[in-house]
């Protein structure tokens, strides 16, 4: 039984890891453009979008796509700087 | 650890891993994106956010769906006064954050005021054209103009493990900006007429000599596969 599990899991993951991988060269597609986004993998994107279906790309994917490979620290200008409420 | 327990525990980081939650970048939800009632500080900031709460709405709307490089900061989309300038006027305003590569062509613009002209090109005008499109503000006598703020990251502006923002904001009152987007005056004179401030991280520049050109980026590219999620904004 727990060797069962064991593999299933096993197989679980190294599948989403092999769809995660498959996407990249999608998203590096944008990279091509002036503007892209920052993210080259994205979980989400690659279960859904499977092969032999059109592929879509919502906005709040992109959101969370540049979640995973954010900026980190940014210095930059506080609101009050430049406008008041 | 065993060898099992040490693949399970791997494989169970590797599913929880991939969900990418929770996002710590991405735009502003409505709610926080626009600026709430009682963060105004005058009446009359109030007053012109209550009544046009559903345009600030639809304004957000087609920014996040429509233009989804670009996310609105939190408690900016409203209408705003800029800093330093004397008395109430008040500018319906909007701040973005844009994601973009930084390129080789873009990094070689060379200056900050050539980046920031790319940017306002690009992004500035097309947010200028989406805030003045509401009539209702426009033709509203307490609505003195419009005013985009547009935020990025500068090229080769690491330092350790900090990147610095370069800002640009562009305030103009509503005639002007009706002119400008109208071709009734040139790019030179919107900018001599707008008030123009910039940043670099958090150190304000002079007034940088702004160049505007045409680039209809902003109306023709869509992201690969990209599908807004709300059709009824019609991109």
């Amino acid at each position: 039984m727990r060797t069962w599990i064991t593999r299933a899991l096993l197989l679980g993951g190294i599948m989403l890891v092999a769809s995660a991988c498959a996407t990249s060269e999608e998203w590096g597609e944008w990279g091509k453009h002036p503007t892209h986004f920052a993210s080259g993998g994205h979980a989400t994107f690659s279960v859904r979008n499977t092969e032999g279906s059109a592929p879509r790309v919502s906005r709040s994917e992109i959101d969370r796509a540049r979640a995973e490979e954010w900026w980190g620290k940014v210095v930059t200008v506080s609101a009050e700087q430049i406008i008041q409420q | 650890m065993g060898f099992r327990s040490l693949l399970i525990a791997l494989v169970l980081l590797a599913l929880v891993g991939g969900a990418g939650y929770p996002p710590t970048a991405g735009g502003a939800p409505p709610a926080e994106a626009i600026i709430a009632l009682d963060k105004y500080t005058t009446e009359k900031g109030r007053t012109l956010a209550a009544t046009f709460a559903p345009q600030l709405r639809q304004i957000h709307n087609r920014v996040y769906h429509c233009r989804p490089w670009l996310d609105v900061r939190k408690g900016s989309l409203g209408f705003t006064r800029p800093v330093g300038l004397p008395g109430d006027d008040r500018y319906l305003n909007i701040w973005v954050w844009v994601e973009q590569e930084i390129t080789p062509e873009f990094a070689g613009l060379g200056s900050a005021a050539r980046r920031a002209s790319a940017m306002f090109s690009r992004h500035g005008v097309d947010l200028l054209r989406q805030l003045a499109a509401d009539a209702g503000i426009l033709a509203h006598p307490v609505v003195h103009g419009y005013s985009v703020i547009l935020e990025w990251i500068k090229p080769t502006g690491r330092v350790g493990n900090e990147e610095t923002a370069e800002t640009l904001g562009v305030f103009a009152d509503k005639s002007t900006v009706q002119a400008f987007l109208a071709r009734r005056i040139s790019a030179a004179e919107f900018v001599e007429k707008a008030t123009i401030v910039a940043f670099d991280g958090r150190e304000r520049l002079g007034r940088l000599p702004l160049e505007v050109w045409e680039d209809n980026f902003a109306t023709t590219f869509k992201p690969k596969d990209y599908e807004p999620q709300d059709k009824s904004v019609g991109c």
